[in-house]
């Protein structure tokens, strides 16, 4: 049986005002359980306590009432916060330092020792393609290459434990190709993920379970595949039948007693032909100044019984 | 030194310190990354730059401002007056608010928080970014001590470091606490009346007060005695070219103000008669023959006033410093040097109570606090302006009511508070070196120890807890 890696169990949290009164009572009594290697999506409209929540995994806030542990230990311990990799929502990058500095300052101060520190800061910024633009300062760079230096620091360490916000917010299709490619490739490794997100189809694509949180209350959580199953219901794709083959196949399903409820061609996504004009474009040799193709997830990146 | 040539070196030396830093401290761990970010911080938005030009730009243009010529002593005094204050005021300037805005800035754009998320760092947060501003205030300062020394020049223009002195002030004005346990008898002894009405501690306060108006004061025709402890190796240290001097500046009384008297020193084989006028300083040279094991005495006799029809009872030493021997002692250089130390140990001070002040506060408020306590502290000086409570003070049964003693009670906080600034105020020493005195080491290291050792580490230990116990946001929307 898989580890617990976060447990909350009846958390409150109300925001008071200079005079304590409250003001917000953003979360009402929220369970949660998160396994080891899993990808959790945690859903929600703006202003339902999930930033909230977060906030408070991360040791950052303090919860008014309720019990919560993130990787056996108390949020904001020294020990949890080693095994933490966070991307937060906003960039709250330092504007004046080029994305090479930002990353070898997030290894310094997460204590990567010294003769490593080089090596992971090139091979993330490999990953995340900003090799070209790494001495550039951050206040220069599109909103997408803050992300993506974003995703960087957050796995400069060697978490345990990833926690995206919005992990996609911002990116192009190409990178959010890539941020579900290195979520999957994580898991792979063993890592277990919290992703907040907006962009449903992102979260139903990775995600092994999800909750949805609504006036700071947990509505709905179970495995995706689960609880967006339509009963009595399945889809079939297959090869596009002539004319009378498909006369036939209504036939035998009426004869089965068996409903059809809609026939479509099959189209590619826009991402799909989004990325081949991309990569088309690319393999012509003309030149970018923004963020290349990203790499593979660094070799450093360890299993969760390896990690720090 | 051609200002043409000592303005390029103070550039140079700015950028170059820069660069050393960032070289040195980007070896170091969690806690130089955090130094190594706060000069980057200072430097890239432009703020160190353009301190350091206002600093070289205003020191090189002082003279021409001020009209004044690095050779004559007093213009000399002038430019070193002018040019430390502005010194100390740009950098002290620059040091608060670079201190009050990078952690506001921090916390409202949530970088705070998120950068906290890394293990260990509340408590080596705000040290870390203390260093990096004593280290920006290193970067100020050593080019701006280069050119406030290069512009000190001889009558041929050529560098000068003229010798320095050390005011020995004479001891004989001090009043131990026998002399006025003997002097309570005394009188006691002599009017019971107007002595027995006082309690023990009324009696001896004013016994002190009268000792110690007595023994700053020499009445006509009597001879007072000035004892000097020199400290060790004082004068075979100094330069034979370099003599002693006694500096008097004699008050003759309200009523003389204009004045002129007679006053005559003397010490073994040595006599001098002076003509000193109400209040002006007046020095003579005294050979440093009449120092035996680094003790010095001498008597002066008050002659009275040069003019027949007028009498002055007596004359009296007012200031702490109205009669002290001046022996040469160090050099310009030396002492500036170490006054622009006690300048940094200021910097690291104000660098620790803007950050500590900034962690609860946003910019415009606790800018404001940080400058509302510079300013208090400067005027540190009305610290001994409180209204004692001698034995002549009446007692109002007014006083005696609980708001009376309520306000009393917040009076005496005040006093305290304002009291404990004067280590403040005391590690000023740009007058000095502009009046051509010797900083001691002990001063110096007693500052730098005061200011950026305790207090500073109080501030910062305040600033950490405040900044741990805190809940934190990585967004702006909290």
């Amino acid at each position: 049986m898989s580890k617990t890696v976060i447990q909350v169990d009846g958390l409150w949290k109300v925001f008071r005002d200079f005079w304590l009164r409250p003001r917000v009572h953003a979360l009402k009594g929220i369970d949660l359980q998160v396994n080891e290697g899993e990808v959790f999506g945690f859903l929600g409209p703006n202003g339902s306590g999930k930033s909230t929540t977060i906030q408070i995994l991360l040791g950052l806030q303090f919860p008014t009432r309720g019990k919560v542990s993130v990787l056996g230990s108390d949020p904001g311990s020294v020990e949890c916060k080693k095994r933490i990799g966070y991307l937060p929502e906003d960039s709250v990058f330092y504007p004046f330092l080029t994305g090479r500095e930002m990353l070898s300052l997030c290894a310094r101060l997460s204590h990567v020792p010294k003769n490593d520190r080089d090596m992971r800061v090139e091979a993330l910024l490999d990953m995340v393609g900003l090799t070209a633009a790494a001495d550039r300062e951050i206040g220069d760079y599109s909103k997408g290459m803050q992300r993506r230096i974003g995703v960087a620091q957050a796995l400069v360490h060697d978490p345990a434990l990833v926690i995206l916000d919005e992990p996609t917010n911002g990116l192009d299709p190409i990178g959010v190709r890539q941020v579900k490619d290195w979520i999957r490739g994580l898991k792979k490794r063993g890592k277990t993920i919290l992703i907040t997100s907006h962009l449903l189809s992102d979260v139903e694509e990775v995600c092994d379970r999800v909750s949805i949180l609504y006036g700071g209350k947990v509505q709905s959580e179970g495995a995706v595949k689960e609880i967006l199953e339509h009963q009595g219901r399945s889809e079939w794709i297959t090869q596009s039948p002539g004319e009378d083959q498909r006369k036939e196949l209504d036939r035998a399903f009426a004869d089965q007693g068996v409903e059809v409820f809609s026939v479509d061609t099959s189209r590619r996504t826009l991402e799909d032909k989004f990325l081949e004009t991309v990569q088309s474009a690319r393999e012509d040799g003309q030149e970018t100044e923004g963020a290349e193709f990203g790499g593979q997830l660094p070799a450093f990146l360890s299993g969760p019984e390896e990690s720090s | 030194m051609s200002l043409w040539i000592s303005t390029p070196v103070a550039l140079l030396l700015l950028w170059g310190l820069l660069a050393a830093l960032q070289f040195v401290v980007r070896r170091g761990g969690s806690l130089a990354a955090v130094t190594e970010v706060m000069v980057a911080e200072v430097w890239r938005r432009r703020f160190l730059p353009i301190a350091g030009l206002i600093l070289i730009t205003g020191l090189v243009c002082l003279p021409f401002i001020l009209g004044v010529d690095s050779v004559d002593p007093d213009d000399r005094r002038t430019l070193l007056q002018y040019g430390q204050g502005w010194t100390g005021l740009v950098t002290l300037a620059s040091i608060l608010v670079m201190g009050c805005s990078t952690l506001a800035d921090e916390r409202s754009s949530g970088r705070l928080g998120y950068l906290s998320l890394r293990p260990g760092l509340s408590y080596r947060w705000l040290p870390g970014k203390w260093l990096g501003m004593i280290c920006s205030a290193m970067i100020l300062l050593i080019p701006a001590t280069w050119l406030l020394i290069s512009q000190i020049t001889d009558p041929e223009g050529r560098w000068d470091n003229p010798s320095t002195v050390l005011p020995v002030s004479a001891e004989q004005f001090s009043v131990t606490a026998e002399d006025v346990e003997f002097f309570l008898l005394l009188k006691l002894e002599e009017s019971p009346l107007e002595w027995g009405q006082y309690s023990d501690e009324e009696g001896r306060a004013r016994a002190r007060q009268l000792l110690q108006r007595e023994a700053r004061s020499v009445a006509l025709g009597a001879t007072a005695f000035l004892d000097f402890t020199l400290p060790e190796g004082v004068v075979s240290e100094s330069d034979s070219s370099d003599s002693m001097r006694l500096s008097l500046r004699p008050a003759l009384g309200k009523a003389h103000r204009s004045r002129v008297a007679r006053l005559r020193v003397s010490g073994e084989d040595f006599s001098r008669d002076l003509l000193v006028t109400n209040g002006q300083r007046i020095s003579l040279e005294i050979p440093s023959g009449l120092v035996r094991n680094d003790k010095l005495s001498l008597e002066v006799k008050f002659l009275g006033a040069v003019a027949e029809e007028v009498v002055i009872p007596s004359l009296y030493w007012i200031d702490r410093n109205a009669v002290e021997l001046q022996v040469p002692k160090g050099t310009f250089a030396e002492s500036l040097i170490r006054s622009q130390l006690l300048l940094l140990a200021r910097s690291a001070f104000v660098a620790a109570l803007s950050l500590a002040v900034s962690t609860f506060l946003g910019f415009p408020v606790a800018t404001l606090l940080v400058f509302c306590f510079l300013l208090a502290a400067t005027g540190g000086g009305f610290v001994g302006a409180f209204e004692e409570t001698g034995p002549q003070t009446m007692v109002d049964p007014r006083q005696e009511s609980d708001s009376r003693k309520v306000i009393d009670l917040l009076a005496l906080g005040g006093e305290k508070i304002v009291h404990s600034l004067r280590d403040w105020k005391l590690s000023s020493r740009a007058e000095q070196v502009s009046a051509g005195e010797y900083i001691a080491g002990q001063d110096v290291w007693g500052g730098v120890f005061r200011l950026a050792g305790v207090w500073s580490s109080l501030a910062l230990l305040i600033g950490s807890f405040l900044l741990s116990s805190q809940e934190k946001s990585t967004g702006d929307d909290r």
